[in-house]
This record gives C-alpha cells, structure tokens and sequence, in this order.
C-alpha cells in the first residue's frame, strides 16, 4: 500500500506537516480552500526590522514555497474536501476543485485587475505573501460568465494566462492517513463596540495593522493618510471576556502585539506607545524581556489596564478613558491612532466533513484531537485543536508527521 | 582574461516596472564596460526564461552575472544550478535586491527610486569585478550516531523518532535509572566536552569513572528542566516552607494542610539569587482549586507578578478566582516579605488595590521552576548561547524549531524553559525527526563564503577563538590562527573582532566592500 497522506488546510500546521512527511519519503495530497497557501501566515508582517523576532510568519511562507516545488505534494486549491469514506485499507477522499481560470503562465504583472470593469473586481490576486503568486477569478463576479461578452484581461494578459475554458472537476484520492489541520479565525474586534471598532476610522484591528504593515511597511491613519505620532496598542480585545468575544486567553496575542509595537518603534523611534494589558503572557519568550525593552524605551509605557471607552477626541485624535492601574480613578489620554490586539476563535472544527470523520468538539468549539482517533488515522493538530502560534503549530506539526510515518498501518 | 558579465533584470512583480523605467536602468548596467550581455526578463524563476538565458551565457562567454530582482532567497535555485551547469560559478552571481531595498521603500518617489536602483546596480557591477570564483566541498560523516543527552520523557522520544529514521541513537543519562528506549543507554554519563563540528562531532563523555570518546553526526539535548529549590529570603525566613510539587505530594496522600495556604511565585521575589525561569501555573491553579474544593472555608492565596495561563488554562484562572482563591500581584521591586522575628506573617503590596496585607502562613509554597544547571555545561562545551534564566536558548525559527544556532545540534522539552509533558514529548519527536534527518544525510557541504587567516598578520591572540559560535578557529601547527572550513557558517564575526585584521571573508574581503560602498557614495544616493 502506498504512503499517501490526506493534508486538510494550507495553513502553518498543514504546510509543516506535508513537508516533513515529504522530507521522509510519504506522497501528500493537500486540500485548501482559499486561493493560496499560508493560511492566516499570509497576512502577518515579518517584524524583524533590524534583527529576526521569531514570529514566525515566514516559516509558513517558506514551507509554502516549498511544498509547491515537491513533486510528491500534489496542492489543490480553491478546493474542499466533499467526503471521506472509511474502508480496511484507508480512506477514499473525495475533492472538488473549484476552477480558477487563471493558469500558471501568471506573472502577477497586476494588469488584469486595472482593466476589470466589475465593481470591486472579479480577478484578485493572491492574499498577501500567499504562494504560489498566481491571480484568480471569481466565477460568481466575473461578467464573462454573466453576459459572456467581457474579455478585457484575457486581452490585456501578456503571458496568455487567462483561461475561460478551466472547469470544476471532482478527484479521487485513496489515502492512508488523514491530517485535519483547518485552523482558525481572528476574533472580530467589532464585538466589542465600546473600543470604537467600526465607528472611528483610526481605531484598527491588529489583523488590519499586520496586513497593512505587511502591504506598506509603515502603519497610517485610515482616516488621513499621516503618519500616528502617539499609539495606544489595547491586549484582550475578544478574549478573556465573558461578555464579548471568548472566555479563553488566545495565548499568541501577547506574542504579537508585543513584536509589533517593537517594530512600530523601530521603523519610527518618535513614535509615543501606550501598551494597555491585563498580564504580560509572552509566550515562548521569558517574561520579563519586553518589560526590561520597554523601560529602556523612554517613549514606551506599559500600562496594566483595560480602557473603558474609546471617543473621538479634538483636531481628529483619538480619546480613551481608561481607570489607572489602582482602578482608583479615570485617565483621558489622546491618541492618533488606536490597535486593538484580537484573539482566536478555531475554524472548521464543527463542519459536516468533521463530523463524517468522527471529530467531535469541546464546548468551545475545539476540535478534541484524542488518542483513538490518532490511531484510526486521523490526526487533528494546530490551533483548530487549542490556541497556539505558529512555532508550538510547527513544533505540533512535526510531532504528527513523525508519528504518521510510523503508523504501522502506513509501513505495511 | 577579463571579466564578461552579464546582466539580468526581472520585471515580474507588480510594483517594480511601474516605478522604475527599466529600459533606462539597463542602459545604465550595458553601457558599462565589460558586459558583454544585458537581458530584461518578465520573469527570472520562469523555467523557459532560465533556459534562454543561461544559453546566452555561454553563447557570449559570460563568466560572471548580475541579477537585479529580489532578494536571493525568492529567487528560484534552478537559476543558480542552471548557470552553474553552464559552467558558472554560483558565487559569481551577485543578486541586487531592487524589490525590498529600493521599491518598497521609496514607492512614492520615483526620481529617488531610479537614482538609487542604478547607483545599486552600478556598485554591484563593481563589486563583482572583484569577486573571485569559491568551491563547495563535501565530506562524508563518519558515523550515523545522534546522541540524546538526558533520558526523560522529551529525550526518549527524540531517540524512538531518531532511530524510526535508520539513525543510531545513543542517550546519555545522568542518573542511574534506566527507561525502554531504543539504542544504547549510557547510565551515570554526563557530557565532558565537544570537538568537531555538525557532522562529525566528537564528544568526551563521563561514564562512571572513565572518561569515553564518543564520534556523532548530531545531537539532541534534552536536560529538562531544573528541580525547585529553597533558596532565598522567602524561604529563610520561613522553615515549614515547601516547593509546590511536595505539597501536590502531601495532597495526594489524603492530607490536607493546615491553616491559610499561601502559593507564592518564588521564594526570592527580588530574583537576586535564584534565576527563575517559569512558575508552574497550571499545578499552582489545579492545586489553588483543589483546595478551595476540599476546605470551601480556608483561605488560598496566590501571590505573583505576572499571571501566565496562557492559552486554555485562563479557563482555571477563572474557575480558581470564583471559587474564592485570592490572587495578589505583586511588583519585583516591593516584593512579598516575612520577618524573621515572626516567621508566621507575610506581609506584601496587592498592586490591584494599592494596600499592603499581612497574612498569617498556615503553609506556605514555592511554584518556581529554575533552569536546570547541567545546561551550562552543556552550552560551554557545545558552544551554544543561552537565555538570561540559564535554560538553552533555541535558534532562530527561520532554521526550524527546536534548532540552536549551531548546525547539528538540536534542542527540546524544558531545557529551553519549562513546558507541559505533552508539548515536551512532541519537541522531542521533532528534534528527533531533525536529528535524524542531519544524521541520515550523510555527508556535510562546506566552503564557499568562509572566513581565511593571513598567517603573517595573526598574532596567534586566541580572539578569534573565543568569539566564534562554531568553534571554527584553531590554533595550528605553525603556531597561528587557522579556520576548520567545515565548521565555518560565514557569518563574519571573527573578520569584524580580530585586532590584527588577519582575517577575511572570502567573496565579503575588505577590498570588495569599500569598492562597492565607494562607488555608491560617488553616486546620487
């Protein structure tokens, strides 16, 4: 029997999983339902600017590339799983891949989308760092198929790489382990509205600030286009609450938040920081490392308390009320611009898919990754199963793939 | 014969052509002299555009290239490999990163944008003028041997998951107990010393009396972490005092302790003589919960500076704190303290309200975990930094979790800071599953960009070989500095330390850098 490997999600825990089972002779079919690999990585900034923080969000972007080139990876995207069915010797997995109309010969020269009529566009390209670079069209938007006249980015395309002609195909796989790995979903942090998320421009999640400094290298006001003089970056928004959000610590937040304010001061030193926090949880880092950065810091203050409110304040700043560390009495302060740190929420734990493979989910909606399961073949792992960042993922990942090539099962 | 370059510009991403004329750039590279051939492609990891220039290449003779794209690492490898089968050495090619150092950060200005991309371009002429072609050499490994220092849960699985993979794997253990693992197991063994380099090292090893040399391709440490020790003024001050773990002891015996139970972080809260690296969070609530369960009217306290639950365990922080547990957070500087005269109160600041409270110990205990010591051992003789806490600091993700920054050399479980069993045992497997990888390659590459003494100006001062992380420099029979290629990672630390200049790096020497920054700073920059 052969030692084929069924990867659900293109994130950090599957990209790590499929290439250490590659690294160690295993065939790998991979299944992601967005566009491109690198699953939430994709829109995360790297944020070493002057040395490497460990944040991890290359590593996803790297084993992406590299799965890509594995010739025994075969990567199926815009593509869900439909169904896998248990037998004696496996699983049979079914996949629908959705087209994609644009072909490999795409050199992401950005064309297609200036020439698109459609409002809001049709042809995207990929999200973020996501690999492989190639641009996509969404059938549902796309007035070829709506009116069948419009070919402007088949004509303007100078490789040729527009494809009307692609189509949904259903596939086959027959595998001898399946590795569900779909991940997780940023808390929006509009559910808490007293922040100010939605109403105030300036008020920005922490997924909208690593996207934009991802995209520009440099934080602006939403509202204005200027540089912010004076941040406050705000922990827990969404988590740890019982009224808004979850009731867990998402424990990777503390990790970034504290790496991108960092980064904020390293590309601007003038910059003014107020980190709002109720504990210090650095994960993988000793705890006392950012407060002993942020003393050295003569603009930096960390401030042990979560704001009440935020308000629009005079010339277009930003008022927040905040009670002081005592909870004794309320402090206005003002600020151009306001983070606001979300946390996680897992993602596709509570599918039909998930549930035709028998993974059952905890009252949080995690999916329990149990031992008897494990045995039958199917590992669950990365932050569907419990909040993790992206090194304990790989740490997890690696761990899986160690033990899915020893499966005895797979060695017959 | 003289140089023949040729140059090759990359059009592909979006941003690039829209703010650079890159006609006028090419002009600028071709009309300098030497080029022999200039090519501005649509884009350089195409297989078909590959082909097409590297034809050329040898075509014009070329010996020598210049890219002008990203950064080399998002360049495709099968550039490199196909002009180096055209006969192209792969340090001859000099890769101008226009994308991330001239594009991105000058988008809004493009006269600036085209100034600095042709200075660029112009100084990477320059400098690959001087550069002189570099071999790559291999050397087999001697042994297939990955050697696990410390047999706990973490090592044990690095050793099942090392040998899965055909390696031979040896564990050396401190203590005389002995565990089912795969391999040898070398009881009562510590590690003495470290030779060599990832491959091929060879370790001195302490078995019981005698002192054993030991050849290895890799090796894993996992020491765990440390024991709870009674060390500070908390724990002077305060005889009945107990680490967190013999209190879950006397618990689990069916004894319950008297009086208010009072769980403080560390027994020396200034952190003066005892270097912590964790607390033991999760134990502390369990145990804080399993009080508050059995006596509802017994006071618990938790007294800390910093609550760490992380991810799922806030959901025992919660529990713990309706249950009644009062958790008092404390700051480093007024920290919790217990005078000797009355050993039985311990008065400390609650920040959250601002008062100090005096509480009466009824038992008193310390949740924290310090680095285990046999790591600075282990880091001296392989060379490997650690952090401030005294745990063995791991390397950085880009070369992989569990990685040091040492080739070769992996690390795993507590011996970085304390973990879970559960997340200990699955670092063990992927150490396992790298170590085993680096053992079963077989051979090591080396050469290429590596650090070269000029015997006549080494003073033989030892500075270079203290300050090497690889343990590249020795001294030589001739009495001089001279560099272990096979160990040399290129990363330039000794060139910029070493007090008589006598080191260079090749393809990065003094005279190729000044030429290249002399060149930009005669250009509008």
């Amino acid at each position: 029997m052969t030692n084929e490997v069924l990867i659900i999600g293109g994130g950090p825990a599957g990209l790590t999983t499929a290439k250490s089972l590659v690294d160690r002779g295993a065939n790998v079919v991979l299944v992601e339902r967005s566009e491109s690999l690198g699953g939430m990585a994709r829109e995360l900034t790297c944020k070493g600017l002057v040395e490497c923080r460990n944040c991890g969000a290359c590593f996803a972007i790297d084993r992406a590339s590299e799965v890509l080139k594995e010739p025994s990876v075969e990567v199926f995207l815009l593509s869900d799983v439909v169904s896998v069915k248990k037998d004696e010797k496996g699983f049979e997995a079914k996949v629908k891949v959705s087209p994609r109309y644009v072909t490999a010969e795409c050199i992401g020269c950005g064309k297609c989308v200036e020439v698109c009529p459609v409002d809001g566009k049709a042809v995207f390209p990929p999200t973020g760092t996501g690999m492989p670079r190639t641009y996509w069209i969404d059938r549902r938007k796309c007035l070829h198929f709506k009116k069948g006249e419009c070919t402007k980015c088949a004509d303007v395309c100078p490789t040729k790489a527009i494809d009307f002609e692609d189509r949904a195909r259903n596939v086959t796989r027959k595998v001898s382990s399946v590795v569900y790995a779909t991940g997780m979903e940023p808390v929006d942090a509009c559910e808490v509205s007293r922040l100010g998320c939605g109403t105030l421009k300036d008020v920005i999640s922490s997924v909208d600030a690593e996207r934009m400094l991802n995209e520009k290298g440099r934080l602006t006001r939403p509202s204005d286009g200027s540089a912010p003089k004076k941040i406050a970056v705000m922990q827990c928004v969404g988590s740890r609450s019982v009224k808004n959000g979850v009731d867990y610590c998402s424990k990777f937040c503390c990790k970034y938040a504290t790496k991108i304010s960092q980064l904020i001061m390293d590309t601007d030193p003038e910059v003014n920081l107020d980190f709002y926090f109720m504990d210090l949880r650095t994960l993988y880092e000793p705890q006392d490392e950012f407060k002993k950065w942020a003393k050295d810091k003569k603009t930096v203050r960390l401030i042990r308390s979560m704001p009440a409110v935020v308000q629009p304040g005079k010339d277009g700043k930003l008022l927040v009320r905040v009670p002081t560390e005592t909870d004794t009495e309320v402090q206005e302060n003002e600020y151009d611009m306001v983070l606001l740190s979300v946390g996680m929420r897992p993602s596709g734990a509570a599918t039909e898919l998930a549930g035709a493979l028998g993974i059952r989910t905890d009252e949080r909606g995690f999916a329990i990754a149990d031992d008897e399961l494990a045995g039958q073949g199917i590992h669950v792992i990365g932050a569907v199963s419990e909040p993790m960042d992206i090194e304990e993922t790989a740490v997890r990942a690696m761990s899986t793939a160690a033990r899915v090539a020893t499966t005895k099962e797979v060695a017959k | 014969m003289k140089a023949r370059i040729q140059v090759l510009a990359c059009k592909a991403c979006t941003e690039m052509p829209q703010l650079l004329d890159m006609d006028d750039l090419m002009n600028v590279a071709s009309e300098r002299e030497l080029v022999v051939s200039s090519m501005l492609v649509d884009r350089v990891c195409d297989s078909k555009v590959i082909r097409r220039v590297v034809a050329e290449a040898s075509e014009r003779d070329v010996d020598r290239v210049l890219v002008l794209a990203c950064q080399k690492k998002d360049v495709s490898p099968g550039l490199l490999a196909a002009y180096k089968r055209a006969g192209i050495n792969e340090f001859m090619v000099e890769f101008v990163n226009l994308r991330d150092e001239v594009v991105l950060p000058h988008a809004g200005d493009k006269e600036r944008a085209q100034a600095k991309a042709e200075t660029k371009a112009v100084a990477g002429l320059e400098r690959l003028l001087m550069l002189q072609p570099l071999e790559k050499v291999e050397e087999a490994m001697r042994t297939k041997n990955v050697v696990v220092l410390g047999g706990g849960a973490a090592g044990r699985k690095a050793a099942e998951v090392a040998a899965a993979q055909g390696a031979h794997t040896i564990i050396i253990e401190k203590s005389s107990t002995s565990h089912k693992a795969p391999g040898v197991i070398m009881p009562n063994s510590t590690l003495l010393g470290a030779k060599g380099y990832g491959g091929n090292f060879v370790l001195s090893i302490k078995a019981g009396e005698k002192v054993e040399e030991l050849e290895c391709a890799a090796v894993v440490i996992a020491t765990g972490g440390g024991w709870a020790e009674l060390k500070g003024p908390l724990a002077k001050a305060c005889k009945s005092a107990v680490p967190l773990y013999r209190l879950h002891e006397q618990m689990q015996t069916g004894a319950v302790p008297k009086g208010p139970v009072i769980i403080v972080d560390t027994p020396d809260p200034a952190g003066k003589t005892l270097a912590v690296q964790d607390f033991a969070w999760d134990e502390t609530l369990e145990l804080a919960i399993d009080l508050k369960k059995r006596q509802p009217l017994e006071e618990v306290y938790v007294v800390f500076q910093e609550m760490r639950a992380f991810g799922l365990s806030e959901l025992a922080y919660k529990d713990a704190a309706e249950l009644g547990v009062r958790f008092i957070r404390y700051d480093r500087a007024a920290g919790p303290k217990i005078d000797s005269k009355e050993p039985t109160k311990l008065t400390v600041k609650d920040l959250a309200h601002g008062e100090v409270l005096t509480i009466s110990i009824g038992t008193l205990a310390f949740a924290a975990i310090p680095a285990n010591r046999d790591n600075i051992g282990i880091a001296t003789a392989l060379r490997i930094p650690m952090s401030p806490e005294g745990g063995v600091r791991r390397g950085s993700i880009q070369r992989w979790p569990v990685s040091t920054p040492r080739p070769g050399v992996f690390v795993c479980g507590s011996a970085m800071f304390p973990k879970s069993k559960d997340m200990a045992e699955a670092e063990g497997e992927a150490a396992g599953l790298m170590a085993g990888r680096f053992a079963m390659k077989g051979v090591i590459e080396y050469g290429g960009v590596v650090a070269e003494v000029a015997q006549e100006k080494c003073s033989a001062c030892l500075t270079c070989i203290r300050t090497c992380p690889y343990d590249a420099p020795y001294i030589g029979s001739a009495g001089k500095a001279e560099i272990r290629i096979q160990a040399c990672q290129g990363c330039g630390m000794c060139v910029g330390i070493c007090p008589s200049k006598a080191i260079e790096l090749r393809g990065f020497t003094d005279d190729q850098i000044t030429q290249e920054t002399r060149t930009m700073l005669g250009g509008d920059f």
